[in-house]
């Protein structure tokens, strides 16, 4: 199909795609407009990925110099967001490589973990004696967080895309240059992961399955 | 090598299929397979049940947001890149070299121009715009800096007779966007004129600056001047009453940005898109709010360290400041119309009975009723038994009427089911769809503070549906018949006969769909002037609106 027939089909559906249209036509109040529409996802999805909101403030800032960049070349095929987070996911994946080959101490504990350099003793209790049920909210957000960073990086892209951006293994694959078989294996994989590392946090809020779970109806 | 060229994991993990079946990923044979393997197996079931609660946990890792400035300095970043990809000026001449990108004072540049006519402080903001400063080229920080504007250079394009209106409007349209960007300057905190206040004559512009604005306007890249067309055509076409009154808050933001200091000032027309320049004028005025306070208070807040204590310094004195600017301007009003002991609707018999029902009813606030029901907060509650108990003991009933209005607009009701009770908590919804709500809502839709209260956790709810893609059955009555009585009575004898063909067609198309059809039936109600029997305050909304709607500013 010429690419022009693409474009406007494409273009009919997705208002980002006819924004980024105006992007590449060099329309910068659209770019403006881009930035404001996703900055918000972008920069939640770098952060989950690399643990360090300045760090995904940066990396999430390269991704729109980018996305300006490369707007020639922009040929609109599936959902804008797959583009978007195509590039965002090879960025996210140099910096998560390159920062392995370059340990940084971090300077905030509570970010520190995301940087590869945890170890799955640190969760409190996460394998031997069950942990205390009345664990704060942030607690329980650095247990989550701590289990996030012992995925390998692309089952960490992959559960977060598929967690904070709704997408389905189909579009991961896409943005992530896999099969959907891939994605399914890298996914339950890392599902697996998430369950040992959590097993011991998910009946606080509630009784386990099988047992009547008595706040279900309440309000 | 990418890495789809790499070969298939070998050795799938067992329980790929069953995580599969809660992503929704399989297709009806493979997920039929799954369901009869959870029907046998228990084992199964323990796990399905451990995954999904696992990827429920990472609801708890914080949402981050992105810095106030990110867009800013994003597009700050790209600009390098714009600069690098602009051909070069066709013919540089002397005047590239002393171009004005942004004046360092208003002063510099604007100098050559006459000062705004007295009493027309708005006019002042020509100065700006011819200086250049209003490069805000399709609400884009890029062109506040590199734009190609020289003012007093006319292009030599001609000004085709339709723009002569935009020219005339121009200097309203400083820092504007769009017509919604000028409705949301019409806001109590940003520019809505005070009800009542006395505005000056509209100023002419002279024919000589009428040349300056056509060269300026000129001087815009296309894409702004169309921007500024669609603008005047839009505020053109507005109903008399509303374009006199968005004027007015053009005029007034238009002269605000004119006395702001540069900084400021630059820091409004150069942010990247008009969400952020509402931002950006938003953060100003907070700011120059704050530095215009009693040195006692500035200093207090200075001595402050903690930032909760802080905020709620401020946000107690915003609510002091309020409450003044509130009575004062009910004073004004009362003066005018001289002095009445029981403004309306108070001296009416029967009033006290209705508010009551109405209390009741739309809000829950009762002392039969639940805290968990009552859709006031603990200090809006407080705030109106005090507004009642002063209008008993000092007569002040012009500001418990004001009290009572807020809250009706803050809180607007919905009728509900007839015959049955509300939904109010998910007792009434099927517990499959709370699972999977619960599952897919990127909201955490057991913490819903609505909970408890019509129809405010329903509408919550309706929310939190659609925007995981879940559908659910009516939360609400969404037909004549579904009401209790009095409501359907008040749809089929009032609302009614007062309705013109088309709005009836208009509602009509909405039966069956909740929460539009009850929310049309009530906005027509408004629209016809009519009270609605327990869900809207007694007596006529445009009486309440005149009396009491001091920050709506009708």
């Amino acid at each position: 199909m010429a690419t022009g027939q693409t474009s406007a089909m494409f273009a009919l559906r997705d208002p980002d795609i006819r924004l980024m249209l105006r992007v590449r036509d060099d329309d910068q109040a659209a770019f403006g407009e881009l930035v404001e529409r996703y900055q918000h996802r972008l920069v939640g999805v770098m952060h989950h990925l690399v643990g360090h909101r300045d760090e995904a403030e940066d990396l999430a800032q390269e991704v729109f110099l980018r996305v300006y960049r490369n707007r020639k070349k922009y040929t609109p095929r599936a959902k804008f967001s797959t583009w978007l987070f195509t590039i965002a996911n090879n960025l996210a994946l140099n910096s998560l490589r390159d920062r392995q080959r370059k340990p940084v101490i971090p300077l905030d504990v509570r970010e520190s973990s995301a940087s590869g350099q945890f170890m799955a003793g640190n969760v409190p209790g996460a394998r031997d004696a069950p942990p205390t049920h009345n664990l704060q909210q942030t607690e329980l957000a650095d247990v989550v967080r701590k289990a996030l960073d012992e995925l390998n990086d692309r089952q960490r892209v992959a559960v977060v895309l598929n967690k904070f951006e709704d997408m389905g293994y189909a579009e991961i694959a896409e943005v992530m240059d896999l099969t959907e078989k891939a994605v399914k294996s890298l996914l339950s994989r890392a599902r697996c992961k998430l369950r040992e590392a959590l097993q011991a946090y998910i009946y606080m809020d509630g009784p386990p399955a099988g047992e009547p779970d008595a706040d279900e109806d309440e309000a | 090598m990418t890495e789809s060229a790499l070969p298939d994991d070998p050795d799938p993990p067992e329980d790929a299929e069953l995580i599969a079946y809660l992503d929704g990923e399989l297709d009806l044979a493979e997920a039929r397979a799954v369901e009869a393997r959870l029907a046998r197996d228990s084992v199964a079931r323990s796990k399905a049940e451990a995954y999904k609660k696992t990827f429920d946990l990472l609801d708890f890792l914080p949402r981050t947001e992105p810095s106030a400035d990110f867009a800013t300095k994003t597009l700050t970043k790209l600009l390098p890149v714009i600069e690098a990809d602009s051909p070069p000026p066709p013919s540089p001449s002397s005047s590239d070299v002393t171009r004005v990108h942004l004046p360092s004072t208003p002063s510099q540049s604007a100098v050559a121009f006459a000062p705004a006519p007295a009493g027309h402080p708005w006019l002042g903001g020509v100065a700006w715009l011819l200086a250049g400063v209003l490069a805000v080229g399709g609400g884009f920080a890029v062109r506040a800096f590199v734009g190609p504007e020289e003012p007093t250079a006319p292009s030599p394009e001609p000004l085709a007779d339709a723009d002569r209106p935009v020219i005339e409007s121009l200097p309203l349209y400083v820092g504007v966007d769009g017509l919604d960007f000028a409705r949301r300057l019409d806001s109590p905190d940003l520019f809505r004129p005070e009800p009542g206040a006395e505005r000056l004559p509209r100023a002419t512009i002279a024919p000589g600056e009428r040349d300056k604005l056509a060269a300026t306007f000129l001087s815009y890249p296309a894409a702004r001047r169309q921007q500024l067309r669609t603008l005047d055509t839009a505020v053109r076409s507005l109903p008399t009453a509303e374009r006199g009154r968005l004027v007015g808050v053009l005029e007034d933001y238009s002269s605000w940005l004119d006395r702001l200091p540069e900084g400021d000032r630059r820091e409004v027309l150069s942010a990247p898109s008009p969400g952020a320049r509402i931002e950006a004028v938003i953060r100003t005025k907070e700011k120059l709010w704050r530095e215009s306070l009693p040195a006692l208070l500035r200093d207090q807040l200075r001595a402050t360290a903690d930032t909760t204590e802080r905020l709620g310094l401020v946000g107690q004195w915003r609510q002091t400041e309020l409450a003044r600017r509130e009575e004062w301007s009910l004073a004004r009003r009362q003066w005018s119309r001289g002095v009445e002991p029981f403004p309306w609707p108070f001296a009416e018999p029967g009033v006290p009975r209705q508010v009551e029902d109405y209390l009741r009813t739309a809000l829950r606030f009762s002392p039969k009723e639940s805290l968990a029901a009552c859709r006031l907060s603990r200090e809006e509650m407080a705030d109106l038994r005090a507004r009642a108990d002063a209008a008993t003991r000092d007569g002040s009933w012009l500001l418990y009427g004001a009290a009572l209005y807020r809250a009706e607009q803050k809180h607007p009701a919905l009728p509900e089911f007839g015959g049955k009770p509300p939904v109010v908590n998910f007792s009434a919804l099927p517990k499959e769809l709370v699972t999977e709500l619960q599952r897919k809502s990127r909201v955490e839709i057991r913490r819903l503070p609505s909970v408890g209260k019509w129809p405010d956790f329903a509408l919550d709810l309706a929310d939190a549906a659609a925007q995981a893609r879940v559908p659910v059955p009516d939360l609400g009555p969404a037909k004549p018949g579904e009401f209790a009585d009095s409501f359907n009575q008040f749809l089929a004898k009032t609302l009614g006969p007062a309705l013109t063909d088309p709005e009836r067609d208009d509602l009509r198309k909405l039966e069956g769909k909740w929460p539009e059809y009850p929310r049309k039936a009530m906005d027509l109600a408004r629209k016809k002037d009519l009270p609605v029997p327990g869900l809207t305050l007694p007596g006529k909304p445009s009486l309440w609106a005149a009396y009491y709607g001091v920050a709506e500013g009708k």
